[in-house]
């Protein structure tokens, strides 16, 4: 087992060639990588879009809400006035019916105030009969009625 | 951690290219040395050991160092690229069963410049799986801690003395087969 570890320890004796080392060497310090200044601008860049994404849907939303609210709003002001053109009509109507009564009332009493109780008294309803001249119904008013119904 | 090293990463993360620069010349013969070992061939060691500190030095910003050492963060981006490049090789073929280290086409005149008893031993722990030879490199040719060797191939401290006895067991025998 130690044998072999001691062995394997020989292998170390292997080494890259010295101008294939420098070569490498040389081609990978003179490559491109990226620097982390170019980086933070990449960074601070997609931090900008983010903020500027995120501001962007808060600003949609909110209008959004706004847009909605005053759609709600204004639903409810038009059932609002409605409501409230129906109720002033029932008020106009109700003012119309009183003042018409009011009138008619008014005229009443004045005709009453004026003539009186006249309508009551007997008197004048015994002259109202006389005046309509109505006469006696014939004899054979039965028997014309009957015929009329038969 | 060194003390030294978590400034230079630090630096480094910063986009310091020279304080990378002195974690390369730190790490680059152990991550080379582990690349090679597990592709067997020179070249592609080169091309994938450069690609893994192309993507260290790409993404250092990304290494957070909360108990894993840097060491392993390279070892572990090392790892991965092998298995890619091997699963470019042989996309239909398990990585398990896939011999990572193809020991029958290391040619150590050209390849691993190695005494002859070393080149046995190559070729043996090209025989082991995937994940012993992994461990086998990490532990006893790079000397990294188990706990380092853990963090890089995301494992347990335990699983990875368990995966290390069994291959110095395989090893073992592989060597005695040899001979």
């Amino acid at each position: 087992m130690k044998q072999i570890e001691s062995q394997l320890k020989n292998l170390r004796k292997i080494r890259p060639d010295k101008g294939f080392a420098l070569m490498c060497r040389e081609d990978l310090l003179s490559s491109t990588v990226v620097k982390p200044g170019i980086d933070l601008w990449r960074n601070l860049g997609l931090s900008l879009s983010l903020a500027l994404t995120a501001m962007l849907v808060v600003f949609v939303a909110q209008n959004a809400a706004v847009s909605s609210y005053s759609i709600a709003s204004l639903e409810k002001f038009e059932e609002e006035t409605t409501l409230s053109r129906d109720q002033i009509n029932i008020t106009l109507a109700e003012i119309n019916y009183h003042s018409d009564l009011a009138s008619k009332t008014s005229m009443a009493l004045s005709e009453a105030a004026a003539e009186g109780p006249s309508h009551l008294n007997q008197n004048l309803l015994m002259k109202e009969a006389e005046s309509l001249k109505i006469d006696s119904a014939p004899d054979n008013v039965d028997i014309l009625l009957d015929q009329v119904i038969l | 951690m060194l003390e030294d090293e978590r400034n230079l990463i630090i630096r480094a993360k910063g986009g310091e290219a020279e304080a990378f620069g002195l974690l390369y010349d730190e790490y680059l013969p152990k991550i080379y040395r582990f690349v090679l070992l597990k592709t067997g061939h020179r070249e592609e060691a080169e091309d994938l050991t450069h690609q893994v500190f192309l993507q260290a030095w790409r993404n250092i910003r990304n290494y957070d160092d909360r108990g894993y050492p840097f060491s392993s963060w390279l070892y572990r981006i090392a790892k991965n690229l092998v298995v890619d490049y091997y699963r470019r090789l042989r996309p239909n073929v398990s990585l398990e069963d896939c011999r990572v280290f193809p020991a029958d086409e290391v040619d150590p005149e050209t390849d691993l410049d190695l005494s002859r008893e070393t080149e046995k031993l190559a070729r043996a722990v090209g025989k082991l799986r995937d994940t012993e030879q992994t461990v086998v490199i990490m532990r006893f040719v790079d000397e990294l801690s188990i706990k380092e060797t853990a963090a890089a191939i995301e494992k347990s401290e335990g699983a990875v003395k368990l995966i290390q006895h069994r291959a110095i067991q395989k090893l073992k025998k592989l060597m005695t087969e040899e001979k």
